[in-house]
């Protein structure tokens, strides 16, 4: 609870000490997307190559009934993530037939094929121009123009979703997603479906993502095509080890560190990809706990001491 | 007939055996050895670009398909040493993490040595001209990249299927404890197997060179379709890798015709399919 | 309560178990003995739906469970603990056990609540860790656990699951003689609450307990009975018992 508390300062406070809240919101969206991929991984023991997929169903959902049916933008979120949900249902489901590794290619194919199908359904997409033109409608009769304000409403709208994904953490759902990770053939063996709860924590993992890429969309009023590309897919799984799957928190605080170093390193020296590589490498080989594992053995050593 | 048909389906065979080249190593590595290892296609855009040093430093382009697969093979066992048995206890995902961050480094690595412009080198001088179909002509050097591609699946299948160290190598990885036993070396064996895995993958960089130059991101896109032809194929079989990478091209091929905008799309389609009605793949036997 | 008929399994040409017909009557202790090799665990694989029978069927109260998977088989009150040691290693002993009772809660789905909330759950792991002396242990991970502790583990989880039908596969595996010794006793009291079915090697502490013995070799039933019927059958004395001593 502290921690939830502390992190609801952070949100509230950042955009008073540092002002550039559309960075800050894309922190949140990618966030969004980092606590969504560690529910499959971090939870569930499921290595997922296919987050972009659903954020990029979402993203094009929203924006489609933003755009064309001028919906209000609860209602286009809604739409986000039933399409992100439905979309990673369906994956999830093709992708789970396999054992390990198999089913990590699968989510890989198939994100290559939803890009390939966004690249070429240009009608709904607008192909590699991007789709343009997204409005942004306030909500309660608040206008979201000012980019500060639609930070408060991403803020708002991203700590219900992660207090939602402690929730499902803390559930009987979520001790069986840990049974699976740890022992798919004994959970099966004690009478769960363990099918059932996979394709489940895919479609949940799939709403969450779907909801980020509604708000992307209202963020830059653009979904491009980049939403859904395999880079983006690799950026969350990166993003999500560096800050370390072992908690959500971590997922989002690697979020943080990537979208912030990959905006700001990229104008100090256009080849950083090659120090983040290496510095990947170095996490996977020596600090399998990611970041957030350092900071808790700190603050477990600070509070012995 | 003007022969356009004709030479669409033939550079759908030869875009074929490049995914089936690289498919075969996937098989290898991913289903026999079972590392996973995402950086294949890593690989295989390195092969392209030594093969681009070495024909522009010596304008030897047969020396640049001798040396690649040997060079790359080198480093990819390098990494294997490195990293990937450290990480095999870690398991799978861990191993598949690793080969991510390779990626990013090897990407961004040929950017910052060969530039991030697309490179390219001459069809080599004994190979020019081309076959003629009909009103156009197909290139020498593509039949030449189908019947050398061919020939080295087929040397690394006898040598896999036909010799006595095919059959410890098959031995070896049903019942590694097995053979260890009777006094071989299984990590040695499996060493090759991933040399020969990752050498696949290289020489098929090198013989698309001279068609489709090379670019930085080569690898990445090549990798999604590599996953799908194992799917198709069955992961693990080599004779469906081969098969399945030949189909995907030929599949490409027609689509391009038929309805271009699909032409990608169809081949994940069809990997859908084959989950859905055959998941062993169509020589897996699973 | 559960009774086999002609079940066969043959992985290749190799018939692991063949022609099969057994029957475990409600509570007895029903053991099975045979050398290794003799197709113990692969007839208890049959039995509780982890593998598909290449030829025969099971029938469980009554129902043929044969085309039922290991899911329904537990959900139907088959409980099986493994001869190699299958618990969740990560998780600490007490969510082991809760998750094996949560699984006849149908709360498994419930997102919304903690699982904390689920007192009768916790209620039932905490008397299953007490059984098996556990409870001390029960905030640590599985896989900190000594050997010996995670064999109860095992047979905790799965007495957890509240089944009707235990199969035990050698729970006493890797245990030093005395704790084996005890172990079996437990399983002894156990018999006074469920049926059980249990593989074992140690055939004096078996002789002492069992109400039924089943002697298995190379996949088929080679005798069946009372354990004095067994002590004196001339075939088992020179197949098993004395080509081995025990274990
Ligand atoms: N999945 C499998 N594939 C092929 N053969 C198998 C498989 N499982 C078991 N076998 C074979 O079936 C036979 C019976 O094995 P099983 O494990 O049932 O014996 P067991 O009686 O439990 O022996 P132990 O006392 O050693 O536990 C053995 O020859 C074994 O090698
Ligand atoms: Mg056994």
């Amino acid at each position: 609870m502290t921690r939830f508390a502390v992190l609801v300062a952070i949100v509230a406070l950042a955009p008073l000490v540092l002002r550039y809240p559309e960075l800050e919101t894309q922190i949140l969206t990618f966030g969004l997307l980092a606590v969504a991929f560690n529910l499959l991984l971090g939870e569930m023991g499921f290595l997922s190559f296919g987050q972009a997929t659903f954020n990029g169903a979402g993203a094009y959902a929203a924006a489609r009934v933003l755009i064309d049916a001028h919906a209000a933008l609860p209602l286009a979120l809604l739409v986000g993530v039933i399409a992100g949900a439905i979309t990673a249902a369906a994956i999830g489901a093709l992708a789970i037939t396999g054992r390990g590794v198999y089913g990590v290619m699968l989510t890989f194919a198939f994100n290559e094929m939803a890009y390939y199908a966004a690249f070429q359904w240009r009608d709904v997409t607008g192909g590699d121009n991007g789709l343009s033109g997204v409005p942004r409608p306030g909500i309660f009769g608040v206008s979201l123009a000012d980019p500060t304000h639609y930070y408060y409403f991403t803020a708002l709208v991203v700590l219900l979703a992660f207090a939602a994904v402690l929730r499902v953490n803390g559930s009987p759902f979520g001790a069986v997603l840990r049974a699976i990770r740890e022992n798919e053939d004994r959970a099966r063996a004690i009478g769960y479906r363990v099918r059932r709860f996979k394709v489940t924590a895919f479609a949940i993992s799939g709403a969450l993502s779907g909801l980020a890429g509604g708000l992307y969309a209202g963020l830059y009023r653009f979904v491009p095509l980049q939403a859904i590309d395999l880079d983006t897919s690799t950026n969350i799984v990166i993003a999500a080890l560096l800050g370390g799957t072992g908690s959500p928190y971590g997922a989002l605080l690697g979020a943080a560190i990537f979208t912030v170093l990959s905006n700001s390193l990229s104008h100090v020296w256009s080849h950083w990809p090659l120090i983040f590589g290496l510095v990947f490498c170095a996490v996977v080989l020596f600090f399998r706990g990611g970041l957030w594992s350092i900071a808790e053995r700190w603050s477990r050593r600070a509070a012995h001491a | 007939m003007s022969g356009l048909v004709e030479v669409q389906l033939l550079n759908g065979i030869v875009q074929g055996m490049i995914y089936a080249l690289v498919a075969a190593g996937l098989t290898l590595i991913f289903g026999m050895l079972d590392i996973p290892n995402f950086a294949h296609g890593a690989f295989y855009a390195l092969g392209a670009y030594v093969a681009f040093t070495v024909v522009s430093s010596t304008g030897n382009f047969w020396l640049a398909i001798a040396v690649v697969p040997l060079v790359v093979a080198a480093l990819g066992l390098l990494v294997d040493a490195v990293a990937m048995r450290r990480l095999a206890r870690a398991g799978h995902v861990y191993q598949i993490l690793f080969t991510l961050g390779l990626v990013l480094i090897v990407q961004e690595a040929i950017v910052l040595i060969w530039g991030a412009n697309p490179t390219s080198v001459n069809v080599p001088a004994a190979l020019g001209g081309g076959v003629p179909l009909g009103a156009v002509s197909f290139p020498f050097y593509r039949l030449f990249l189908v019947v050398a591609a061919a020939l080295v699946i087929g040397v690394v299948w006898i040598a896999l299927e036909r010799t006595k160290y095919g059959a410890i190598i098959r031995a070896g990885i049903d019942d590694p404890e097995m053979v260890d036993c009777i006094g071989i070396d299984v990590q040695r064996l499996f060493t090759i197997v991933f040399g020969i895995g990752v050498g696949l993958a290289a020489l098929a960089g090198a013989l698309i060179l001279p068609i489709r130059g090379g670019q930085p991101s080569m690898g990445n896109e090549l990798m999604a379709t590599s996953f799908a032809v194992v799917v198709i194929g069955g992961l693990g079989s080599y004779l469906g890798a081969v098969v399945g990478g030949i189909f995907v091209g030929l599949t490409q091929a027609v689509m391009t015709i038929l309805y271009p905008a699909a032409s990608e799309v169809a081949i994940f389609a069809a990997m859908a399919l084959v989950i859905l009605i055959r998941p062993q793949g169509l020589f897996g036997n699973r | 309560m559960l009774r086999t008929r002609e079940l066969t399994k043959r992985f290749g040409a190799h018939a692991a178990v063949d022609g099969v017909n057994v029957e475990i009557r409600r509570g007895t202790l029903h053991a099975i003995i045979g050398p290794n090799g003799a197709g113990k665990t692969t007839l208890f694989n049959l039995l509780s739906g982890e593998l598909r029978p290449s030829e025969g069927a099971v029938e469980f109260a009554g129902r043929d469970v044969t085309c039922f998977d290991a899911t329904t088989r537990s959900q139907l009150g088959i409980g099986r603990s493994f001869q190699r040691t299958n618990v969740f290693p990560k998780l600490t002993v007490f969510e082991n056990v809760r998750l094996a009772a949560q699984t006849r809660t149908g709360e498994s789905f419930a997102l919304w609540r903690s699982v904390t909330e689920l007192a009768d759950v916790s209620a039932r792991a905490e008397r299953v860790l007490d059984e098996f002396g556990l409870l001390g242990y029960r905030s640590q991970l599985a896989s900190e656990l000594a050997g010996g502790d995670q064999r109860l583990l095992e047979l905790a989880i799965t007495l957890a699951t509240d089944p009707v039908l235990l199969l035990l596969d050698e729970p006493s595996q890797g245990l030093s003689p005395e704790d084996a010794r005890r172990l079996i006793d437990r399983i002894g009291t156990l018999a006074e609450r469920y049926t059980i079915v249990l593989i074992e090697h140690n055939v004096p502490l078996v002789m002492r307990l069992a109400t039924e013995i089943t002697v298995m070799n190379f996949g088929r039933v080679l005798a069946h009975g009372t354990p004095d019927e067994i002590r004196a059958n001339p075939a088992v004395r020179t197949a098993y018992l004395g080509t081995r001593g025990t274990r």
